[in-house]
Order: structure tokens, then sequence, then C-alpha cells
């Protein structure tokens, strides 16, 4: 699979990799940045006092105790207002499966951003099904680095992939509004400390790098004819674990008719869950039982390993893909936590806490190609 | 046909942190149903878990005091399978990286205990059935409560090897501060698997698993019990031994099979993504050994050896973490060994045996005992009132120096108004005073008696006896 590589020389490409992304703690409560920006958010993201459901009829009746971090991120900056809360697939599983129809629909968060006066929608496409269906509505999204945007009060599908990214018309919009949300928050155990500290240790650099001298190379990704099946292994099997705590013992859906434990668990898991959901659960719940453990499950993730590992960022600084081959990059971020950009039908990808890098990139690269 | 009975030991301990193991709920024991529980405990989705710090260090702490390896980089798992008390549908605990393994427990005899790992985890909540009107009740104070899993290897051959191993082990980690290990409020507990088989054989027989034994006299019954059971199936074939779990009932005297295969559980375990491997290191392995308080058989030492202090006395103090540490703090205050272990022994333990109080539970500030002791040494007030202040101490906490201004209980040693409490004494007994003169020792004991009364308690006894004595002789 050609991949076409950009090696490209920055001035200062020995230094510590930095993120502007941790910035965002300089937007503090009540500054007045240029724009005015109208946001949504995506059903999975908690505000406190509403309900937030995920799309699925489990979370029905469901009010959030909590503003999620990105929420509060977001209310803290004056001329952003979240307006609206956008539909989505449940617990945006179907995308593992095909098309997200939900969330292309008018009241989707795809379909509101793609046709309605609103700047950018957070949401959590772990399965990339996002990022695909907005190339073909013109649209963009950014996927941060792993554990950059807080996890808290996102309702959880994949762990090792949950990440809130930001659907918006334009890549500037994108980026815009990733800078609002991501920033270290102690109330998410899975933010990597280290690398963080050091890039806010380095955020008086919090500038746009020029970019010289583009060299491109070629560069192709290893096992990207698995990359599907491995994401739906990892993805089933957490997804599979992540929704045992809807049982409709403590809160959420329960059904009306049972007799007994037994039949109230699987009363209300089957009336409440669909499709898609079921699907996963069962393929999850395969892949991590004794006997698949080791056949499926464990190679998986040690494909994964080697993916990330063969990843180096050594002789380039970013990897770019058209069509099919964005496709598999938008896949092989999501494996590796890795910060991608979808604009159209083309991806990008850069190291960790690259995406200043990958913003530096993509405005060049764009603007040649108007 | 000779048998021995083979046994491992799986022992579950709360470890005393003040939060829970992913929230900051409080995890002590007493609170009404649900009072300590919150949105991320009930198991919500929105709330990723961020480990206790604590919790970690005692189970570092606990893996010191057992002789284990402390491993370099830990990680944390989940365990699958669906019960109401259980909030997220599964369970955090560590399966594929324990944080200690490979220790052991030197019982008396001088045969070492060998352990497998130790490993941390989250407990459950629990479930209150209501008979009467058919419904269940679930309690989630406890879910998320840190505890540890001390896994032995199949080394015990007697019921009195588990309970000395149990109580040594309870010694070890409450001195530790690692857990109270107070087996009737279920902070320490444990699961049996025992087996039975011929004499000198290496093969080991069918094993049976009894659950969530929490009194040493029902764990030894219970090993008492099935290893018999064992027995009579190996010998009359009277029912056939099955690999499965049961329970034992202490009133009854029996244990049944709580009809569970085990071969069918599948807990599917899986790496939990939320959590990061968390890397140990030596320095901070270090760093817990140096805050750990003496264990319990160098205090003994310490005790017996150098300060020069009664077998079992020292043993009462060194047997409890609670009367080691006011005897320490009482001792860095007051000096004076002797005394303060007379004080603990004599006064101390006899008023919480009054009020039913157990050692561990004495709750008594040592600084306000320690100046007890030096104000009886240093002739202020009395034995007897040094008593009765220790009570109030006790009680309601008072400070007793002020207490004893207050109800003016200090010794009075002035001659003059001792004197004159005599002379009355003596005026309103004559009968008495003449019984004495004609030769009766018994009623001197009577007369001090009165004069103390007299003086409300606060005469030094000594000064009293001489006085008396000598006015009687006048
Ligand atoms: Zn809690």
């Amino acid at each position: 699979m050609p991949i076409a590589i950009c090696g490209i020389a920055i001035d200062a490409r020995n230094d510590h990799p930095f993120s502007w992304s941790f910035c965002a703690k300089k937007l503090t409560k009540g500054m007045v940045i240029n724009v005015s920006y109208k946001a949504i958010i995506s059903s999975s993201i908690m505000q406190k006092g509403k309900s937030a459901t995920a799309g699925s009829k489990m979370l029905e009746n469901f009010i959030s105790p909590i503003d999620a971090t990105v929420v509060e991120n977001i209310e803290a900056l004056i001329d952003v207002e979240i307006v609206g809360v956008g539909a989505m697939d449940e617990f945006g599983v179907g995308g593992l499966f095909g098309e997200p129809s939900r969330a292309l629909a008018d009241d989707g968060v795809v379909g509101i951003v793609a046709s309605r006066d609103v700047d950018f929608a957070l949401c959590n496409d772990y399965t990339g099904a996002i990022s695909r269906a907005a190339a073909q509505y013109g649209l963009c999204y950014i996927h941060p680095t792993y554990g950059t945007v807080s996890r808290y009060g996102l309702i959880p599908a994949v762990s090792s992939i949950d990440q809130i990214g930001v659907l918006s018309k334009s890549p500037e919009g994108c980026f815009n509004g990733l800078k609002m949300i991501a920033g270290y928050n102690s109330k998410d155990g899975a933010m990597p400390v280290d690398y963080m500290i050091q890039a806010v240790k380095n955020d008086d650099e919090m500038v746009k790098r020029d970019v010289k001298d583009i060299t491109v190379t070629e560069l192709k990704p290893k096992f990207a004819e698995v990359y599907t099946q491995i994401m739906q292994i990892i993805c089933c099997a957490e997804f599979s674990n992540n929704i045992s705590r809807y049982d409709g013992v403590k809160y959420g859906y329960r059904a009306k008719d049972y007799n007994g434990l037994q039949e109230m668990y699987m009363s209300t898991r089957t009336e409440a869950f669909g499709e898609d959901v079921k699907l996963a659960a069962i393929l999850g719940t395969m892949v991590l039982s004794h006997e698949n453990y080791t056949k499926l499950y464990d190679k998986a993730m040690r494909l994964r390993r080697l993916i990330m590992d063969s990843m180096k960022f050594d002789t380039y600084d970013v990897v770019v893909g058209r069509g099919d081959d964005s496709n598999a990059l938008i896949l092989l971020s999501r494996l590796c936590g890795l910060p991608s950009i979808t604009i159209r039908d083309c991806t990008y990808v850069a190291n960790k806490c690259w995406e200043s890098t990958l913003e530096a990139v993509c405005d060049m690269l764009e603007s040649n190609a108007k | 046909m000779r048998y021995e009975v083979v046994m491992g030991l799986e022992v579950h301990v709360e470890l005393s942190t003040e939060s829970k193991l992913f929230c900051s709920c409080s995890a002590k024991f007493g609170a009404d149903p649900n009072e300590n529980t919150c949105p991320a405990c009930v198991g919500m989705p929105g709330f990723p878990p961020i480990i206790n710090k604590r919790a970690i260090e005692l189970a570092i702490a606990a893996g010191i005091v057992t002789n284990c390896t402390v491993s370099d980089i830990i990680s944390f798992d989940k365990k699958n399978y669906f019960y109401p008390d259980l909030p997220t549908g599964y369970q955090t605990t560590q399966f594929f990286a324990p944080i200690c393994t490979d220790g052991w427990v030197e019982l008396e005899s001088g045969k070492r205990i060998t352990l497998k790992q130790i490993h941390i985890e989250e407990d459950a909540g629990k479930l209150v059935h209501e008979p009467r009107s058919r419904i269940s009740l679930v309690d989630l104070n406890r879910a998320s409560v840190p505890l540890i899993e001390i896994v032995s290897n199949p080394d015990f051959s007697s019921a009195d090897e588990v309970t000395e191993y149990l109580d040594k082990l309870r010694l070890l980690l409450s001195f530790a501060g690692v857990s109270d290990c107070k087996m009737q409020e279920g902070s320490m507990r444990c699961d049996i698997n025992i087996s039975v088989r011929e004499e000198g054989s290496k093969q080991l027989g069918t094993r049976t698993e009894i659950k969530n034994m929490n009194s040493l006299k029902a764990i030894a019954r219970a090993i008492e019990y099935e290893s018999q059971r064992h027995i009579d199936a190996l010998e009359t074939a009277s029912e056939e031994l099955v690999q499965e779990t049961r329970r034992w009932d202490d009133d009854i005297g029996m244990s049944y099979s709580m009809r569970e295969k085990v071969g069918e559980a599948d807990y599917r375990y899986v790496p939990d993504p939320d959590i990061m491997p968390i890397h140990i290191g030596a320095n901070w392995v270090e760093s817990v050994r140096e805050s750990l308080p003496e264990p319990a058989h160098e205090k003994y030492e310490r005790m017996t050896a150098e300060l020069g202090l009664p077998v079992h006395d020292s043993k009462v103090i060194s047997g409890s973490q609670t009367l080691s540490r006011i005897f320490d703090e009482a001792l860095t205050i007051a000096g004076k060994a002797k005394q303060v272990l007379n004080w603990i022994i004599g006064e101390l333990l006899a008023i919480a045996k009054d009020l039913n109080i157990s050692d561990d539970d004495i709750d008594i500030d040592a600084a306000k005992f320690a100046s007890i002791i030096m104000l009886v040494d240093g002739g202020k007030i009395n034995r007897s009132v040094g008593k009765k202040v220790l009570e109030k101490v006790f009680s309601d906490d008072v400070e007793p120096e002020v207490y004893i201004e207050e109800h003016s209980l200090g010794m009075v040693s002035d001659t003059g108004f001792l004197e004159s409490a005599i002379r009355e004494v003596l005026a309103e007994n004559e009968k008495s005073v003449e019984e004495f003169r004609g030769g009766s020792q018994k009623v001197f004991g009577f007369l001090v008696g009165q004069a103390m009364k007299k003086t409300a308690g606060k005469a030094d006894p000594r000064s009293v006896n001489e006085l008396l004595r000598k006015m009687l002789a006048e």
C-alpha cells in the first residue's frame, strides 16, 4: 500500500516534542478569544443535570451528575457556546460494522455541522467512521493524541482508544476547537503525565512553526491489511467490558417484566440494546473467552504493539494518505494513539503530541492545493 | 490407611486507606447503607479510574513484612462477571502482574508457609435480602474499597498451622498499618483450599474450597469437618468428591456445596486499559520500608532483653499494635518503662475490660496517659486518684491537670489538715479506737479508710497510716 510520507525538516528538529494543545490551560475563565464559536457536543459527553444517552435506550432516563471536563473548558470561554447536542449511533459502536447512519442524519453530529450554522462538534470517533463520513460531507475531523483530552464525563466505549476530537468545516476549526479542550486534567488517570509536563514546560513556544524543505519518501505501514480485524477484536473486547455496567440494577433502563435476577439482566439488556451493541458485546465476550483469548485478543494486542513500535517518526514527521490509504491511516492513528486529521479524502498522521507540526503541514499543503 | 491434609489459603485483607481505590468516598466501616458512595463507585459512566496511591503503598508494606519480592512494574486487570453488588460488571484486580510475589511467613515451629503472591483488588458491595417482602437491596458502601489478597502455596497440614498463620499475618499486617485485620468486621477473611491424600503420596487429592471464613474458631471446625468428609469419601466411597466451592455453616457444623461448577466460570480476565501500568522501583519500596514501625517480635525482644521487662507483660504489649503505640509514646514522655508497663497492664487494660473494649480498640491520648503516670510518680496525686483520672480521660478525654485542679484532687500532704481529719475520725469512732487499743489490729484498716474518706481520697495513704499510728499511740 503506497503511502506518501512527508519528511519535513523543521528548524528545531531536535527539540522535545511539544504541543500547543496543552496550552489550553492558558484559555482561562472569562478570557475573550477573537472569534465567536457555536459548538455542539455528541450525546456521549455529559452535561450536569442534562440527559446523556450516548444514543442508547439503556440511558434514555440517565441524567448526568457532572459536567465533562471538555464542557467545563468550553463554558469557561466567552464567545464560545454549546448550542446543542448531536445524535449519535448507539455508543458509537455501529462504526465498527458500517456507516454511522445516526450521526449522518439531520440531527446527528455530522448532519448538524454539515448543514447548519455550527462551527464545530465534539465527539469521540474511536472507530474512525465519523472521519470517513466527514470526508463525504466535505468536513474535517481531528483525532488528538491519546490522553491529551480528558475523558472525564465521556461515556466510555473503547477505553484504550476513546478520545474526544473535533469535527468542523475546516482544518482551522478543528485545530481551534482542540486548543479549547486539550490539556492535562487530574480526573483522567490515563493521561500520560510525563510528556505532558514536558510539553507544559515548553508552552512558551506556542507558535506555529514554519515548514521548510519538504522531502517526500514512501512508507508502507506494517500489517495495514489487518487493521480492520485488529480494530474489531480490540474494540469489541473493551466495548463488552464497558457496557457490562448497564444491568438495570442502579440506573438507566430496567425491563418491566422479569422473574428473578437472571431474567432481569437478560430482559433489560435485550430490550434496551440495539443490534450493533449486541453484536459487539457478543464478539467481545467471545474474543476474551478462555478458548479464544490467546488466539484472538492476545494476538491482536501483540500486532498492535508491533504496529506502534514500527511507527518511529525518525526519518519523517508526518504520514499522509489519500483514498484507501486515508482510511488505513485513520485506523492506524486509533490503534497507536497518534494524532491525525482527516481533511476530505486525505488523512495526516503525526507522532504523539506533534499536533503543532500536523497543523503547520496541513496549512502548507492545503494552501498549496488551492 | 493414614491420610494427610493439604491446605492452601487465600486471605483477603482490607487496606487501611481513608478513601476507596478509585474515588474519594470514605472506606470506613459502619456507615448507613450507600452513604459512602458517589457516581464513580456506583458504576456510572464517565469516571475514568484514578488509583489511590496509599493503597499501593500499603500493599508494598504487606509484601515487605511477608518477605515478598515487590514487582517493579504492576498493572491492573478486569475480572468480568455479573452480580448486583458489582457496579461495573467487572472487578478490578491484578491477574497478570501482581504487586508482590514469592514470600513467606514463619511459624513458631520454624516451618515456613510460602506465599505465591499478593495482589490488589477492589471489594464488592453487599446484598441484603429481605425474605418477607421477597426483595433484595444493594449496599455499595464497600464497593471499590481496596483489598489485598494474599495467596499461599498448599503448605498447611493442620488446622493449628492455619490459625497460627492467620494470627501471625494479623500481627504483621496490623503492625505495619496495612489493615486493622478485624475478622469480625470482615476486614480479614479467608478462603481455604483443602484436599486429602494418603500419607507419603505425591499426588494431591480432589480439592474443595471453603469460601469467606471470618472466625478462627469456625475455621478450625470447618477444616476438621471438611477433611473428615474427604477421608470418609475416600474410605467408604460414600460420596464422590468433586472439585467445587463450599460454604461453611457454623451453626449446624457442616459445609455444603454452593452448586457452582468451578470449570464453568470464565471470568475473561483482560488488562484494564483505563489504568496505566505503574512503575514502583526500588526507591519507593525503600521509602515504604523506612516508614514501617518496629515489628512485633523485635519490639518483644527490645522490651525483654533491653528494658528487662517481664516476659508475659511484654508479650501482651507487643501482641497489640495499639498497646505498642501507647507504650512507646508514653515511654518517650514519662520515661520509666516499668511504671508505664504496670499502668497499662494494671489500670488501662482493667478499665478497657470493664467497658468491654478490646486491646486494639483502646483509644486514648498517650500524652495524657503519660502525664497521669508522672503526676502519680511525682507525688502530685495518689494512685487511686490517678486511676480515677485515667477513667475520666478514657471516657471524656479530659485534660488530667485541669481535671485534678477543678476537682481539687491534688494530694494533701498538709500535716495540720490531716491531723484534724484524723482527730475527727477518732472522735466519731470511739468504739473502734478502744478495740484497737484492746489489741485488735483489724480495725486499723477501717480507721485508715475512714480517714481517707474524710479527705475525699486526696491524702497520701502512707502519711495517713503513719499519722494515725502516731495519734493512736498518744
Ligand atoms: Zn465513590
